[in-house]
């Protein structure tokens, strides 16, 4: 076969995802296999591409080898698509199935199919066409060498034309004419997309692969796909978002202290995970948070496998939450799903759809590792971190909560491959000493926060969650009653001590009111004695006077004498 | 256009892509056995489906040559050339008896 050597261009499929992992799309003047066993999601997929193309004003030709029109038709009724308003506007079906017995005698071509297809090219500006179970044809007889020969009639017919051509087969191991013939095709054909069905233990799972796309870049990974309402889905297939910038802002954990051991709380548009055993308050955590976020009027969704939203309520406000007047105002809503009822794929995907719809400042999911008991694939296409990743991109501040359960294999070293993508990881846990079972948490890490590594105890009661305070004793933490016990025992030595101090006080004021008397009474003693001082000296200066005044009439007298003489 | 073989709705159509090699050597292997049915190339309607596609589109025939017959509710068809000449007979002796007796 003579490869072409024009440029290869693209048309896009409009199927989610698809263009993302083709760069672009199927080839423009090509011809791509879609191929896969029944059941796999064919029909459906190429189907959609029309139905896309359609709705954009393309048009497109379904020539259905396999069944009949009309029930691809009502097959997809029960999708979103409307597909019935492009019927012989855009969308053109058209019945290619041999009615009636059908025998072979000798070479036959596709001189029919590309009359069919040159009159409707004709007729119409075709985009697309789709050769829907083009194996049916083949399935007539014939030799393989022909399929080389009409390959290359379709492709001359294609040249100079602007149109896609999307053939379906199907590939079953239970039909040997088809191994041959699909071999051919697969070697012929430069575009190759396969779709697969598996059983996960009881769910039926869909894959879609890129096999071949010479002469493009494309994502060559097998990834899930999803028939929904809207059709087809590839849920893991998105191109990555650029998160959106780091936030300086702390927004609060719902529990004070935990606020001021973090810095003020997370970061507004961070991921923080809590990791624990059954019952170490990790839903407990989660709603302080949700509850702490919607009274700021943060918009919150709660995300809940696994337990009705009465129940999170209820629980929720024994230990002094109220999450109702948040979800009356609607700033909270908690939307429950059952981890059993879904692929994990489809867990994903209706995450995605929820986080569009809702718009959430806040984001609570608990716990998401639900995610990885539903069917489907989890691990292999790191699902949890992926969900994470789209949280951080769009800066919804999330809180996720993973369930450690040492029984059946899962510890803080599985959650540590989740937690790479989290900023923060509080791990909860069960101190139990002297028989007694004791909550605790600790922060593991707080990216961008100086934080305490001491393990602490969390206290839930009537009126919220509390971190005790730490006491060590010897390389313990005191926790429960031991705790209570050194509280006691430290209260009661603060006590004594304030008994000390304020007898001392009332002594020492004793001894200033002493010495104030005392200092009061010497001070009249010393005006008494200041007084006297002053008569004496007063008395002092009237004799000096007196003497003095006598001494001066001793002085005249004798002066008058001398006179006389 | 088709040609009835005598009441209701009976026919035989043979659907050939111009006159390609194919199309040249399916008409010729119909026509040295039609004879043996007592019949000739009037009985059959040839339909060319590069200048009628919509009778191709019609008959749901995307594969050519195809010999097609139908009557009534019935319809049977023989995809190829006709060069496999016991599965040609086959084929008539299906639809006319083994007497060749005409319908």
């Amino acid at each position: 076969m003579v490869e072409q050597t024009t440029q290869l261009t693209k048309r896009p499929t409009r199927i989610a995802g698809f263009d993302a992992m083709s760069q672009g799309g199927l080839p423009r003047g090509g011809i791509t296999l879609l191929q896969g066993d029944a059941g796999a999601g064919k029909t459906i997929f190429a189907l959609q591409v029309l139905a896309n193309a359609a709705e954009a004003g393309e048009n497109g030709l379904f020539l259905a080898f396999e069944e009949r029109s009309a029930d691809v038709l009502r097959n997809a009724s029960s999708l979103d698509w409307n597909i019935e308003q492009y019927l012989e506007r855009h969308l053109f079906m058209i019945d290619a199935r041999p009615s009636g017995e059908v025998e072979v005698s000798g070479q036959f071509d596709i001189g029919g199919l590309l009359a069919v297809l040159s009159a409707m090219a004709d007729k119409v500006d075709l985009s697309w066409v789709v050769l829907d179970g083009i194996d049916q044809l083949v399935a007539l007889g014939g030799d393989l060498q022909r399929v080389d020969t009409e390959l290359l009639r379709l492709r001359d017919w294609l040249r100079g034309r602007d149109i896609t051509v999307l053939m379906t087969a199907k590939e079953s191991p239970d039909i040997g004419y088809q191994s041959g013939y699909l071999d051919r095709l697969r070697f012929e054909l430069s575009t190759i997309v396969t779709l697969s069905s598996q059983h996960d233990g009881h769910r039926f799972s869909r894959r879609l692969r890129i096999a071949k796309y010479r002469g493009s870049a494309h994502v060559a990974d097998e990834v899930p796909l999803l028939i929904g309402t809207r059709g087809v889905v590839l849920p893991y297939s998105s191109p990555p978002v650029d998160p959106v910038p780091a936030s300086s802002e702390r927004v609060s954990t719902g529990v004070e202290r935990l606020d001021t051991l973090l810095g003020g709380g997370y970061f507004r548009g961070s991921a923080t995970l809590i990791t624990g055993a059954p019952g170490t308050s990790k839903s407990s955590l989660a709603a302080a948070f949700a509850a702490a976020a919607a009274a700021r009027g943060d918009k919150v969704l709660y995300i809940s496998f696994d337990e009705a939203a009465s129940q999170i309520q209820r629980n929720m406000r024994s230990i002094g939450i109220e999450l109702g007047p948040h979800l009356e105002s609607g700033r909270l809503v908690i939307a429950e799903r059952r981890s059993w009822q879904s692929l994990a794929e489809a867990h994903f995907l209706e995450i995605v759809e929820l986080l569009d719809s809702e718009q959430p400042d806040c984001l609570v999911v608990d716990p998401l590792s639900a995610l990885s008991k539903a069917g489907g694939e989890c691990r292999s296409y790191n699902l949890i971190e992926r969900l994470m990743d789209k949280f951080k991109a769009r800066g919804i501040t999330c809180v996720v909560t993973s369930l450690i359960e040492p029984e059946v294999g899962t510890d803080e070293s599985s959650a540590a491959q989740v937690s790479t993508i989290a900023d923060t990881w509080l791990a909860l846990n069960y101190q139990i000493h002297d028989g007694e079972r004791n909550r605790s948490m600790s922060v593991v890490k707080s990216r961008g926060t100086a934080h305490s590594n001491q393990v602490r105890e969390l206290v839930l009661s009537s009126d919220g969650i509390h971190l005790a305070d730490v006491y060590a004793f010897g390389s313990e933490v005191l926790m429960g009653t031991a705790r209570l016990d050194h509280e006691h025992a430290v209260a009661r030595e603060r006590e004594l001590a304030q008994q000390r101090q304020a007898q001392r006080r009332r002594q020492l004021q004793q001894q200033l009111r002493d010495l104030r008397t005392r200092t009061s009474e010497l001070e009249e003693e010393l005006e008494g004695e200041t007084a006297l001082l002053a008569a004496d000296q007063h008395q002092d200066r009237r004799l000096r006077d007196e003497i003095r005044d006598s001494r001066q009439g001793t002085d005249r007298a004798g002066d008058r004498r001398e006179h006389k003489q | 256009m088709m040609t009835e073989l005598g009441a209701g709705t009976r026919r035989l159509m043979l659907f050939l892509a111009g006159d390609s090699p194919g199309s040249r050597r399916a008409r010729s292997n119909l026509a040295s056995v039609l004879g043996d049915y007592d019949l000739d190339d009037s009985a059959v309607t040839f339909v060319n489906v590069l200048t009628e596609p919509v009778m191709a589109l019609d008959m749901c025939v995307f594969a050519t040559p195809a010999l097609i017959y139908g009557a009534d509710e019935t319809e049977i068809s023989l995809y190829g050339d006709l060069s496999d000449a016991e599965a040609l007979r086959g084929f008539l002796e299906g639809i006319f008896g083994a007497t060749g007796q005409r319908p």
